[in-house]
């Protein structure tokens, strides 16, 4: 018996001590990690959209969208997140789109977990090659309609054409459906807007 | 005299005789995993290098407090509280690389480096020696990832530590990458490579 209340005695008193130290911690870390995620949103909102200069967050129907300004206060285009299944794991896409709603300003990877050397291209650079020819390069000032094919094995011809990494065939194609579905869905939406 | 030789060798202990990478092949996971680069080699050695000695010091200094049956229990508690307080703390004012590390650092809850030393060595001796043992088999670890690392990020990107050594090609240079070495197998081959090297050393000394 006595045993049996210093054993739940020892765990309460760690877990307790565990517990308040964790929560602590927490309260300091928090703000930065969202600080941090925040920052990484806004650096990437003007790498898609390179002429941004402030944007402001709207939702409509349920799908958030950054509404991109230039200096003078010029509308530039829309950027939001795409996101959909890959070959591991979910990928998340910032996509800037221009006011024509036919041309991309660019893209960039948020999240993605592919497997590192083959899909893991889509987010990174590769080492063989220089960073004008990475993956995400190809899809500046690529148009979307209609919607973006991908080419295997051969240089792009069609302005809609990007060239699919070799040997990542399913995360290549995956950023494509990812892009072109929420493009759709984006395009349906500011349209719409346009109208009423 | 006696108590410091008994501390120095506590400490060199984990950095050659009883290295956890190289002699007792514990902790493989992160180390083939994280070693893409030697700086993450690093980053990850310093987070098991604070788990280590925080933990230690903290379960040496209640160890006769803590009731046998109980013991891996508690110190899986004090073990994960630490590995928590690394991750939250890399995420905050490191970001890029507690992105790179991914979920190794949360992992390190179960390396087997860790909860082996406290059972093994701390659970049975006072602070001070345990603060050694952590301190080597930390540095023990540490100093491999960041060889595994270097070895890997050369071979890969023709860099260590991000400092551009060998010119690669798309750079203009002679250097063509060896792309296998970014990839899990180029773990698997180097750590065999170097433990192959390693035991003929051993054997013949």
């Amino acid at each position: 018996m006595r045993t049996a209340t210093r054993m739940i005695a020892t765990l309460v008193v760690v877990s307790l001590f565990a517990g308040g130290t964790l929560a602590f911690i927490y309260r300091w870390a928090k703000p930065q990690i969202e600080a941090h995620e925040k920052e990484l949103l806004r650096q990437a909102i003007f790498n898609v959209l390179p002429e941004t200069k402030k944007y402001e967050f709207s939702e409509k129907d349920g799908v958030g969208i950054y509404q991109c300004e230039d200096a003078s206060g010029n509308l530039v285009g829309y950027a939001f997140v795409a996101e959909g299944g890959g070959y591991q794991d979910k990928i998340k896409i910032m996509v800037g789109l221009k006011t024509d709603l036919e041309t991309l300003g660019g893209i960039e990877i948020l999240y993605s977990r592919e497997t590192p050397g083959l899909g893991g291209k889509i987010a990174t650079e590769d080492v063989l090659q220089p960073v004008a020819e990475t993956f995400t390069e190809q899809f500046r000032e690529l148009q979307v309609s209609p919607p973006i094919e991908y080419v295997k094995g051969k240089k792009p011809e069609a302005p809609n054409e990007i060239q699919a990494i070799t040997g990542a065939t399913i995360s290549s194609r995956s950023v494509v459906k990812i892009i072109n579905e929420m493009v759709a869905k984006i395009t349906g939406i500011l349209k719409e807007q346009e109208e009423k | 005299m006696k108590t410091s030789w008994q501390l120095y060798l506590d400490l060199v202990k984990g950095l050659w005789r009883e290295n956890p990478v190289f002699r007792l092949l514990l902790g493989m996971c992160p180390t083939l995993a994280v070693t893409t680069t030697a700086l993450q080699g690093f980053t990850m050695g310093m987070a098991v290098v604070f788990v280590l000695i925080l933990s230690g010091v903290v379960i040496s200094s209640f160890r006769k407090f803590i009731p046998h049956q109980v013991r891996i229990a508690t110190f899986t508690i004090i073990i994960a509280t630490f590995v928590t307080i690394t991750d939250l703390t890399l995420a905050a004012t490191f970001p890029p690389m507690s992105k790179a590390l991914g979920p190794y650092v949360p992992l390190i809850v179960v390396n087997c480096i860790i909860l082996g030393r406290m059972e093994a060595f701390t659970s049975k001796q006072p602070v001070s020696r345990s603060f050694m043992d952590a301190l080597g088999m930390g540095l023990g670890f540490t100093l491999t990832l960041i060889i595994l690392g270097s070895i890997r990020e050369l071979l890969s990107s023709g860099a260590v530590f991000g400092y551009q050594i060998l010119t690669t090609q798309a750079a203009g240079g002679w250097f063509r990458p060896w792309v296998i070495m970014i990839l899990p197998p180029g773990a698997f081959i180097t750590l065999g490579i170097l433990l192959g090297i390693i035991n003929t050393f051993s054997r013949k000394s």
